[in-house]
């Protein structure tokens, strides 16, 4: 157990958000495509910063990268073109370049070993495994909604990418759509492909995606991100990922009852005879655990059921779920099941449990998470990965870059008040200071460095310390996290930064300062690392911060200052997510 | 504005209100979805601020119907428009950038109710009095709604393409193709934005007439698409066709030169 606690603070180190970075020709943010036949075809998508020239991916079924033997294939990339910018982002932001290479004649069952090549500049050596064309076993991972609460995203592509070294029958990665917040900005795709990087294995395993077009996602750029997967704007498709398993999938954004619903019931007709386990995909949840059913209900429903389809996987809802088959609006053996609905990195909401088709043996939670779909010998299973929010709940400095921890000794100067402003600043000699640890204050039993005689004797408190400006350096955001009762004001470099509690004034002049209890940390930011070091320059920088209570005879008094800077992340470990459901299915000629 | 016209706006806020708490009590309104989602305030803070907005939303369809309050139908075209606002600022289709516009006509209803409350007990039974504001803010919000639901149909936006052909199907048994679908929404489109531009401009009382019925109409298409299931969605929608009937009502009884009056 401490040896485990020892490994997590042991990686507990900021995780990239990517393995490349976008600069030059240097091939970044791959991504697989399946959409028809993937036992034979794949697209090998990526970006470029820069436009280039050359675009290949060399390919084989053994790795080559450092063996000298060069790959046996390699294929030109047959479309490429500028990520279609919004036009409130032209000239405000650089745009980028997709490339997308079509493999086609590959042999089913077979793991593939890649580079991608751009101008010279080439990946990584990645590898990715073909659908079977027979009926032998395979897993499929299933999720949706990453569009917000980019720390779980890269979290959950992060576990994604050691599910798909744990399970070598793991072939593809089913998205149930809402990527990002807004699909028409590439400002917001830009990072969500980088993070998409993630899902890579430590081996370097690309799980091939299945992409669902969800609400967040309007606008050309879904097209241009897959290669249009099924045809452009109207992204739905037949996916057969084996001989007996197909995945239809659907879009939910635009008409559910016109040309898509007879596309829809010519593939369920066609499919069902054939099919062992016949799926779909798509983005709006029809049976919900949060939200309304979606509009398509009507549409599509009776179809599932006509045809009798197995699994529907839905997104949308933010939540965990999976209903009781259902048939005509009641719980049936033969009918349909639900199951999703998006944790990819959104927050999660309370679901509905309440409702008739999540009870019992239907589930509803809560979580980040995945759907494992197994499709073995005689079986389908389901289970559903929920991973533990890490980084979720109250503040706390541990979990965070500290600039300076809430545990660094501070120079602090109590019952009297320094003379002008010259304390604020980074010359001043503060060797004639008390030393001590935050908390400094008397009561409530939440000080470290207590003050004694400060009840009914003096009411304000000083404290300084310094910090190396080299630690700002890349940090997004820099924050003061505060426990305060009942006010203060913090200067760095003699300049003030923010204060809170106090109207106007400082020290001894300080005025119209307001009652607070110090409970749970505060934040206030102070603006990104570059900002800060633009202001303070390259020398040591004093952090000062004058504490007040309102009066002298105040029941109590804190002050607990830290510098923070972003949250940090740590790599999941497998063995962290919880099973929230484990289901198994027998074929309908077995029930 | 007459008696019946007022009764018909007062029926229209009533009914949109208890629609609107409905959703954000059993669902959760968009208020709540921008506080959690775009504010990335915790849950529970978003569901408490539906539990008081569907408390206060109850106490205004009660007090809209037994006695109206003009605070209270501030509060209710605020909600209306906070609603309207969430939408816009935490889209979730290709249509909410024009949600403001989409929900005026439901800002509208109260808004102008507000402006035409008697100033007495006694006066609540008799003629109401005449407000040129109200009247002009009752036409804005429907030509924007219009308008806008016209832009939209113009696109052929897939919702109302589903509207058309589920309620084809329900009703005639009609299995109505895409195309002719969206071939009945560019009719639609020019229609709905013909119609706003007319009452604005020409301020023809049959005009009016004719949008409440087809507001009406559009608003029941929720329920003849969906199913009876989907009622609020039709009750929520309730103004399209309310507020136009109570413009109706007022031109048919009432024509003052200094108000926005119907040219007959």
């Amino acid at each position: 157990m401490i040896t485990a606690a020892l490994l997590l603070l042991a990686a507990a180190t900021p995780q990239h958000d990517s393995w490349t970075t976008l600069e030059g020709t240097t091939p970044a943010q791959w991504r697989l495509v399946w959409t028809a036949d993937p036992a034979h075809r794949v697209t090998v998508s990526w970006t470029t910063l820069e436009e280039g020239s050359k675009h290949v991916v060399h390919y084989d079924v053994a790795p080559r990268a450092g063996t000298g033997t060069p790959y046996a294939r390699k294929k030109t990339a047959q479309r490429n073109g500028a990520y279609t910018l919004n036009k409130g982002e032209v000239g405000k932001i650089t745009g980028a370049f997709y490339h997308h290479t079509r493999l086609k004649n590959l042999k089913p069952s077979t793991i593939y070993w890649f580079q991608i090549e751009s101008d010279g500049v080439r990946s990584p050596e990645l590898h990715f495994q073909t659908a079977p064309a027979d009926d032998r076993p395979f897993r499929l991972i299933h999720g949706g909604d990453s569009r917000t609460g980019h720390a779980a995203r890269r979290q959950v592509n992060a576990y994604i990418g050691l599910l798909a070294d744990e399970y070598p029958d793991l072939i593809a990665f089913a998205h149930g759509g809402d990527y990002i917040i807004w699909g028409e900005l590439w400002i917001h795709w830009r990072p969500w492909l980088s993070h998409h990087e993630l899902t890579t294995s430590p081996s370097g395993r690309v799980l091939p995606m299945i992409p669902t077009r969800g609400n967040h996602d309007p606008g050309p750029l879904f097209d241009e991100i897959f290669d249009d997967p099924g045809e452009p704007t109207l992204n739905y498709y037949t996916t057969d990922i084996s001989s007996k398993v197909s995945l239809i999938t659907l879009n939910s954004e635009i008409s559910a009852a016109g040309d898509q619903a007879h596309w829809l019931e010519r593939e369920l007709k066609r499919l069902r005879p054939k099919r062992r386990w016949l799926l779909t995909q798509y983005h709006r949840a029809i049976y919900p655990a949060v939200k309304e059913p979606a509009a398509m209900k009507a549409h599509w429903v009776p179809l599932f059921e006509k045809y009798d389809l197995d699994i529907a996987l839905e997104s949308d809802g933010h939540s965990v779920k999976r209903t009781v088959p259902i048939r005509a609006e009641a719980q049936d053996p033969t009918g349909v099941i639900y199951i999703g609905e998006g944790g990819l990195g959104v927050p999660q909401r309370e679901p509905k449990s309440d409702r008739w088709f999540l009870q019992e043996p239907g589930m509803s939670d809560m979580a980040h998470h995945v759907v494992m779909l197994e499709f073995g010998d005689g079986y389908m299973n389901s289970r559903l990965f929920g991973l533990p929010d890490s980084y979720a709940g109250p503040f706390t400095p541990t979990k965070h870059v500290q600039l300076i921890p809430s545990d660094a000794t501070w120079r602090y100067l109590a019952g009297s008040d320094p003379e002008g402003d010259a304390w604020r600043g980074s010359g001043f000699d503060d060797s004639g200071w008390s030393s001590g640890v935050p908390g400094f204050g008397y009561a409530d039993e939440d000080d470290v460095t207590v003050l004694e005689n400060m009840r009914s004797e003096y009411s304000r408190v000083y404290l300084r310390t310094s910090f190396d400006p080299k630690q700002l350096s890349g940090l997004s955001d820099v924050q003061l996290a505060m426990r305060y009762d009942d006010g203060f004001i913090a200067y760095l470099n003699g300049v003030e930064v923010t204060r809170s509690s106090i109207g106007s004034g400082s020290g001894p002049d300080a005025d119209e300062i307001d009652s607070h209890e110090a409970k749970e940390w505060e934040l206030f930011p102070l603006g990104s690392g570059a900002d800060l070091v633009s202001r303070l320059g390259e020398g040591p920088v004093v952090l000062a911060i004058e504490g007040h209570n309102k009066t002298k005879s105040s029941s109590d008094f804190s002050l607990a200052p830290c510098l923070v800077g972003p949250p940090l992340e740590r790599p999941p470990l497998l063995e962290e997510a919880v099973i929230l459901d484990d289901f198994t299915l027998v074929p309908r000629e077995d029930r | 504005m007459s008696t019946s016209a007022l009764w018909c706006l007062r029926i229209s806020v009533a009914a949109q209100c208890l629609a609107t708490a409905r959703t954000a009590w059993v669902v959760g309104s968009n208020v709540n979805g921008w506080l959690f989602m775009k504010a990335g305030l915790p849950e529970t803070v978003a569901s408490t601020t539906d539990q008081v907005a569907t408390a206060l939303l109850l106490v205004i369809a009660a007090s809209v119907l037994l006695r109206p309050v003009r605070v209270l139908l501030l509060v209710s075209a605020a909600w209306m428009a906070a609603e309207a606002l969430a939408i816009w600022a935490n889209p979730g289709t290709v249509v909410d950038s024009v949600a403001p516009f989409a929900h005026a006509v439901r800002i509208a209803a109260p808004l102008g109710l507000a402006f035409l409350l008697p100033k007495t007990k006694r006066e609540l039974f008799q003629m109401p009095p005449r407000s040129p504001l109200a009247l002009w803010i009752l036409l804005l919000g429907t030509s924007a709604t219009f308008i806008t639901h016209g832009m939209e149909a113009l696109q052929h936006y897939g919702r109302f393409v589903d509207l058309i052909i589920g309620s084809a199907k329900q009703w005639i048994g009609w299995d109505l193709s895409q195309s002719g679908a969206e071939a009945a929404l560019t009719f639609i489109g020019i229609h709905d934005i013909l119609l706003a531009a007319l009452l604005l401009l020409r301020r023809w009382r049959w005009v009016a007439g004719w949008m409440a019925l087809w507001g009406l109409a559009t608003a029941l298409s929720r329920m003849t698409a969906m199913g009876g299931d989907s009622w609020h969605q039709s009750v929520v929608r309730i103004a399209n066709g309310g507020v136009p009937l109570a413009i109706y009502l007022a031109w048919w009884q009432l024509v003052r030169p200094s108000a926005p009056s119907p040219h007959k």
